[in-house]
């Protein structure tokens, strides 16, 4: 498994891979993208680590119990749906705002990329606790 | 006198509430009073019994005293309603006085080591349910009660449950009694749906309307399905003997005054309803014959006391039922006044051979001989009830059977095969007398065993048989002394239960006079031939025994019934066995296969024609040799399947496919997503496939492997015509337009893709997340708690 | 607040999954006591929802405030929030039984979690009003079965898992195929508006309306297994342990009938001759197959999953009539069954625990040792057999009442029957159990376990007194599901 060319690859494509995953992330309410395409890149970009390498070390990268991952992108969605109850409206409505920041230019924010990111930790964690958990049972074996 | 009028409508709910409240007390009563806890018992039915007698004022008056309450369902005329006409108030006093006597008896009876309150505990809550049933003025009402009786008395008839008879005569018991407790629950669903009520008096005054419904028929079968399961008729008699396994004071109460007599009540509740119907006398009389003769007959056939009794409770059923059958009013009379008679004879009859089963271990009549030296006591008081149940002057059940054959020989008159009747009925008259004199002359006289006397092997140590206390003996006294005095002066029972009972039996007032001396008349004649007959045979009797064995027929009821249950147990199991036999392609096929016969019927009824006049745009070579290539790459998945590896790495290929086909659609976020999604599960795949072996074994044969092609294939084709149907309906897509055209103003995102995910369906998103999540919780546990167990190991 | 009311029951157990899952992970005390709360909460909200919909009000949600039929909505009535009340009151007693009878690596394997989603799944569909959306539900609800039923890894329960997800996998697609098929043909999604969609359709698209028809039918039928599409019920549910299959009983088929309830009236007015003789045939044979299917059991869950085929077929027979009386028919018998089904595969569960033994065969003389359960049991199988004056005396008669009044006699027949049946088969668990020689051990069975039992006892025996007006209001119910009008009002005219 631990092949010298795969393990320089990976460990290269690695940061490439995340940053692409987070560009997908960021555009995807305007261009192709979105939570899940980008989760599932980066999720990709891990398992790479994972054949490369082992499970231990996908653990390094991503030094959180994978559970707690998926709760937090779950509650993450969800609590953006429940900002909507808070200005009284119906759950999940978004509202989206342009915005100048200073140095940047204006910067469209908009409640849908909060969701996107909760969409966007559910499929990482999932991928990885799966990937995970049969991972651990491969090497046991 | 409305202070009056209230008590007396309070006392109606209070009969059936007090037996059934003290019922529910018993559990705690009975840690206060320890094995006293049978006069608890004895208290509550005698309350019962005093709160009917202080009605019988409005009873005679002509004024039933009614009560109801507006539950389950007054809307639909579904009411718990009561009331105490002469037939249910004269019914009541029955079952509550003899409950009292069984009371009494029981106290007496039981063992100190049998457990007394719960025994109470079911023989009030079964009195409580059969009050209900003779008090019930609503046939929903009824129909409540009435399988309350049936699943009480399933509780006493198996109350000594650790013995395997027990059990089967409860099981049996409550299955027959259940099968014709449902055909009443259909018989009274059709009354209501076609008179619009369940109300019986109101039914009663509109008898002719329900007998000139077309439903009257399919409700005549129905509810006489319920009858005559209850009342042991045959061809349903053969719960009633295997219901002898209960303790004696609950067979005698089952027997004489509730249960199968509720049967016959509700034949005599229904009487003035449906009486007149040729249907109505065909089957009933019918039915009433056959089960008298039967069931006389089968008597002569035991040689236990107390399945001697049950055949002969069978029989006299027959009688009555067939009585209620001819539909007059003599046989009205005669019916209802031998449904009194026989309450009493039979449940003393049953005492008495309780008494001699406590005292000597035994219930053979083989054995049984010449006890009256040691019992005299007890020896009297079975021959006044023994000979009342065989129709000896000077006791009551002489006289009904007087009027009984006055009603058979009154229609010799329509022609010489009328007389079929009253033959049948001295045939059945004559074995009843044998076996009464069986169960006096046979038992208590002849030649003591001396093995009786000295040896109490089989006996339940009290020494010597001898007569009982007066516990067990007063009940016996007190119904004696009834039989002697309805048969010497009928004049007040006439006048005090009769004369209302027959009048609600026969839906107005009667006018009749029972006389002990009417005469040198037929009926007449007849007792006395059935007496000589009687005699003869019985002094022959051994002869019969003989021409019995010799008759002896292999294939009875019970044997069908033994027979049924066994098959439909194997029948059941072979059949689930076939259906839910674990293999995955058989359930698939047997739910998948039908889903194609019924698409294609549907499609080739009116398909075709709808499909093809559309035009379909004509497919573009790339995706010619796009789809040319997926068909390839899918046929191969098929082809390599039992090499694992392989087969994951050709169906990761045919999902690449599909994510070219969605950049030819220019789809790039479902190319994109498609193309991550493949190499993920690839991999998965992978991780899996590690631990397995590299290749499936062939687990299906040629023969199975087409039929699974051929159902793949047609359920293909199925869909493939309806995905192009959808294509030919080509409908305005009004929710599409809109979502191109509110995505960036409203939604603020030029990526329709995203915004109908994120906002437009985020909520069908918000859900799919939660699968996900959920999905990897459960891999987790899966592979988790499989992996501890082996560690254990 | 109460505008929000209809979603509140989908958020609240969501929020309390996550809670779980996230704040209490470590201590199983603290999530076992936080998951009561929650439910009794949730009871609250679901009464408070009862009490508002009595009225005949049909409540519209849409939510991210699009209006329909572009956004998803939420369509409660009388009928979501029986059927939301009843999964949460059964879940309260499953719960309770649960504390008793889960071992604790099950617990801190996410049961109280998943139990969570999996209520969140079926109260979502339990809500929805769009074609959809439902299939996420269902996708929600079986994924969190699928994880319970094989909760423990037992080889048992990983043998049982196999054709339970496979069969209803095949639903699932069945399902997608369906709303794809129904989108194509009509353009949209939203339940309402399919109403007046399907029934305008012609040409090609009525054939595809059809076929969408039959294949929802299959769907629906899987999921609350019909013959011949329930092959999965009998191995799948008495595998897990009996907290989990007595929910499973109780509740989770049920959102199979809750759908067609919802979707063939109000979605395809126009079909009602092909789902009403398709659904009382199918229903007629499963009470026969599945009654005879528990006839000759000895293990008590799997006789008690035979009787759900048994009773689901009453259910189809009742509402394939697709009269008021039918529908409301239906609608009382599956509150009763619920209550009763899931109280005896309790009872089970108690047997199951006291004596070690799952057979009927093995275990006797529980009369002696375990009055109060016997008790229990007798009031349960006798009202699961029809007798009075348990509730499953009158959810038959209503049954039988609408059957006959439609003249469908060889089916009325057929159920009364199965009543026999059921009798013989619930009276063989007394007898061969309850009666007899004392068989099998005898262990000590917490009291919480007990109190879970009766309390669904007690709610059935309340709902047998109290039949007349929960029956008019099941009638009610059923007027409102079948006059499809008031939801197209209220969805698409004043849902604006």
């Amino acid at each position: 498994m631990m092949s010298l060319i795969l393990a320089t690859t990976a460990r290269g494509l690695m940061p490439l891979l995340l940053l692409f995953s987070l560009h997908l992330l960021w555009r995807g309410h305007h261009e192709p993208g979105g939570g899940f395409i980008a989760g599932l890149m980066t999720a990709a970009a891990l398992v790479l680590q994972y054949i490369a390498f082992n499970a231990a070390h996908v653990r390094k990268c991503l030094p959180v119990d994978y559970r707690v991952l998926i709760g937090t992108g779950l509650a993450c969605s969800l609590s953006t749906g429940l900002m909507a109850l808070i200005y009284g409206s119906a759950f999940l409505e978004h509202r989206f705002g342009h915005f100048h920041v200073l140095g940047i230019g204006e910067v469209e924010l908009a409640t849908a990329l909060a969701f996107d990111i909760g969409v966007y930790l559910t499929v990482i964690g999932v991928t990885l606790l799966i990937i995970a958990t049969l991972g651990d049972e491969s090497e046991a074996a | 006198m409305v202070g009056g009028q209230i008590l007396s409508v309070m006392n109606l709910m209070w009969v059936i509430a007090v037996p059934l409240l003290a019922a529910l007390a018993t559990p705690l009563v009975g840690r206060v009073l320890g094995r006293a806890i049978g006069w608890w018992a004895v208290a509550a039915s005698l309350v019962a019994a005093g709160l009917l007698v202080s009605l019988s004022g409005s009873v005679h008056s002509g004024n039933p005293p009614v009560w109801s309450v507006e539950w389950p369902a007054p809307d639909w005329g579904m009411r718990l309603a009561l009331y105490a006409d002469g037939w249910g108030w004269g019914f009541g006093l029955v079952v509550a006085g003899i409950g009292t006597l069984i009371c009494i008896y029981a106290q007496h009876y039981l063992s100190d080591a049998e457990p007394r309150a719960r025994f109470f505990m079911y023989l009030l809550l079964f009195e409580s349910a059969m009050l209900g049933v003779v008090l019930s003025a609503n046939l929903v009402g009824l129909v409540i009660f009435w399988e309350l009786t049936s699943a009480t008395s399933f509780l006493l008839i198996g109350f000594w449950h650790t013995q395997e008879r027990a059990r089967y005569g409860a099981y049996k018991a409550l299955l027959i009694t259940g099968l014709g407790g449902l055909a009443l629950v259909a018989g009274v669903v059709l009354i209501y749906l076609a008179m619009g009520t369940t109300d019986i008096r109101e039914l009663t005054a509109r008898a002719g309307e329900v007998q000139a419904h077309p439903w009257f028929v399919p409700i005549l079968v129905l509810v006489l399905l319920g009858v005559f399961t209850k009342s042991a008729q045959f061809p349903f008699h053969f719960w009633l003997p295997d219901a002898m396994t209960a303790p004696t004071p609950v067979s005698a109460f089952l027997h004489s005054a509730t249960m199968v007599k509720a049967g016959v009540f509700l034949l005599g509740r229904i009487h003035p309803i449906f009486r007149g119907r040729e249907e109505w006398f065909w089957i009933v009389s019918s039915v009433g014959m056959a089960t008298m003769l039967l069931g006389a007959y089968g008597a002569l056939r035991k040689t236990d006391l107390k399945a001697l009794l049950a055949y002969s409770t069978i029989s006299q059923l027959g009688l009555i039922t067939l009585l209620y059958g001819f539909g007059t009013q003599l046989a009205a009379l005669a019916a209802t006044f031998h449904i009194f008679n026989h309450a009493a004879f039979k449940a003393g009859l049953f005492l008495t051979v309780g008494i001699v089963d406590h005292e000597t271990g035994t219930r053979d009549k083989r054995v049984l001989k010449g006890l009256a030296k040691l019992m005299p006591i007890t020896a009297v008081l079975c021959g006044v009830c023994a000979l009342a149940s065989a129709g000896v002057p000077l006791l009551n059940g002489f006289l009904s059977k007087e009027l009984f054959y006055e009603e058979m020989v009154a229609h010799t008159g329509r022609g010489w095969w009328w007389w079929w009747w009253p033959a049948m009925a001295v045939g059945g008259s004559v074995l009843t007398f044998v076996y009464s004199l069986e169960l006096f002359h046979g038992v208590f006289f002849g030649k003591l065993d001396p093995h009786l006397e000295t040896d109490h092997g089989q006996s339940r140590g009290h020494g010597q048989p001898h007569d009982p206390g007066w516990g067990m003996l007063a009940p016996v006294a007190i119904l004696a002394a009834i039989c002697l005095k309805v048969g010497i002066w009928p004049g007040g029972i006439e006048r005090y239960i009769l004369d209302p009972a027959v009048a609600a039996v026969w839906g107005q007032p009667v006018d009749f006079t029972i006389k002990l001396w009417h005469g040198f008349t037929a009926p007449l004649i007849l007792s006395i031939l059935t007496a000589i007959t009687g005699l003869v045979i019985y002094w022959q009797r051994h002869r019969l025994a003989d021409v019995q064995t010799r008759l002896a027929w292999p294939f009875g009821a019970n044997t069908i019934y033994d027979a049924a249950l066994k098959g439909l147990v194997n029948g059941t199991g072979k059949l689930t066995d076939a259906l839910q036999n674990g293999r995955l392609r058989s359930y698939l096929w047997l739910a998948l296969a039908p889903v194609v016969v019924v698409l294609t019927l549907i499609l080739g009824r009116e398909g075709w024609s709808r499909i093809w006049p559309a035009q379909f745009s004509p497919l573009a070579p790339a995706e010619a040799v796009l789809l040319g290539l997926l068909i390839v790459a899918t046929l191969a998945v098929v082809a390599v399947n039992q090499q694992r590896l392989t087969a994951v790495i050709v169906l990761g290929a045919v999902g690449a496919l599909v994510s070219v086909f969605y950049l030819v659609l220019s789809a790039p976020d479902l190319a994109l997503t498609q193309l991550l999604i493949e190499a993920i599960t690839i991999i998965l795949f992978l991780l899996v496939l590690w631990q397995l072996p590299k290749s499936v074994p062939a687990l299906s044969t040629r023969g199975e492997r087409f039929r699974d092609a051929l159902l793949a294939v047609g359920f293909g084709v199925v869909m493939c015509l309806v995905v192009l149907a959808v294509a030919a309906a080509n409908v305005p897509k009004p929710v599409a337009d809109f979502y191109e055209a509110a995505s960036l103003p409203r939604g603020g995102g030029r990526n329709i893709v995203n915004v109908i995910l994120i906002d437009f369906r985020g909520f069908d998103t918000l859900g799919e997340i939660t699968v996900l999540g959920i999905a990897a919780l459960g891999a987790l546990a899966l592979m988790k708690l499989r992996r501890r167990k082996e560690d254990r190991r | 607040m109460s505008a929000h009311l209809p979603i509140l029951p989908i958020l609240w157990p969501l929020a309390t999954a996550l809670v779980l899952l996230l704040v209490l992970r470590r201590s199983v005390a603290a999530q076992r006591a936080f998951s009561l709360v929650s439910l009794l909460g949730l009871v609250a909200i679901e009464v408070a929802l009862l009490l508002w919909l009595s009225g005949g009000e049909i409540a519209v949600y849409r939510l991210g405030n699009w209006e329909a039929p572009f956004g998803i909505l939420l369509m409660a009535d009388r009928l979501s929030a029986i059927m939301l009340l009843l999964a949460s009151i059964t879940a309260v007693a499953t719960l309770l039984f649960a504390f008793g009878d889960l071992d604790e690596r099950r617990e801190r394997m996410h049961f109280y979690p998943l139990f969570q989603f999996l209520l969140l799944g079926l109260n979502g569909a339990f809500l929805t009003g769009d074609i959809f959306n439902l299939f996420v539900w269902y996708e929600v609800t079986l994924i969190a079965t699928y994880a319970l039923l094989t909760l423990g890894s037992e080889a048992r329960q990983l043998r049982a898992g196999l054709p339970f997800l496979a069969l209803n996998l095949t639903g699932s697609t069945l399902f997608l195929a369906a709303a794809g098929l129904i989108y194509g043909a009509t353009g949209t999604l939203n339940m309402a508006h399919l109403s007046v969609l399907t029934a305008a359709a012609d040409g090609a698209s009525a054939v595809v309306v059809q076929v969408a028809t039959v294949l929802l039918l299959v769907v629906f039928c899987f999921k609350a297994a019909l013959f011949p599409l329930y092959f999965w019920l009998p191995d799948g549910y008495p595998a897990p342990p009996a907290a989990i299959s007595a929910f499973f009983g109780g509740v989770a088929t049920k959102v199979g009938v809750y759908s067609m309830m919802r979707v063939f009236p109000l979605v395809f007015p126009e079909q009602r001759a092909l789902v009403g003789e398709g659904l009382m045939a199918l229903g007629a044979v499963s009470m026969l197959v599945g009654v005879w299917g528990a006839v000759c059991q000895t293990e008590i869950r799997r006789l008690l999953s035979f009787h759900i085929v048994s009773q689901i077929g009453y259910l189809a027979f009742a509402l394939g009539l697709l009269t008021e009386a039918g529908v409301a028919a239906a609608i009382f018998y599956m509150i009763h069954y619920t209550l009763v089904k899931c109280g005896l595969f309790l009872v089970a569960g108690v047997m199951e625990r006291m004596t070690g033994q799952n057979s009927v065969k093995k275990i006797g003389g529980l009369m002696e040792s375990a009055p109060a359960l016997a008790a229990l049991f007798f009031v349960a199988g006798l009202s699961l057999a029809g007798l009075p004056p348990w509730s499953g005396f009158f959810a038959k008669i209503v049954v039988v009442v609408a059957g006959f009044q439609q003249e469908r006699y060889l089916y009325t027949g057929i159920a009364v029957l199965t009543g026999l049946f059921t009798l013989f088969s619930m009276m063989k668990i007394w007898h061969l159990s309850f009666w007899g020689e004392p068989a099998g051990e005898r262990r000590p069975v917490p009291r919480v376990m007990y109190g879970a039992v009766a309390l669904l006892v007690a709610c059935s025996v309340i709902f047998a007194a109290v039949f007349q007006p929960v029956h008019a209001f099941a009638r009610q119910t059923a007027a409102q599901l079948l006059a499809p009008d008031n939801y197209v009002r209220a969805v698409l005219w004043e849902g604006r």
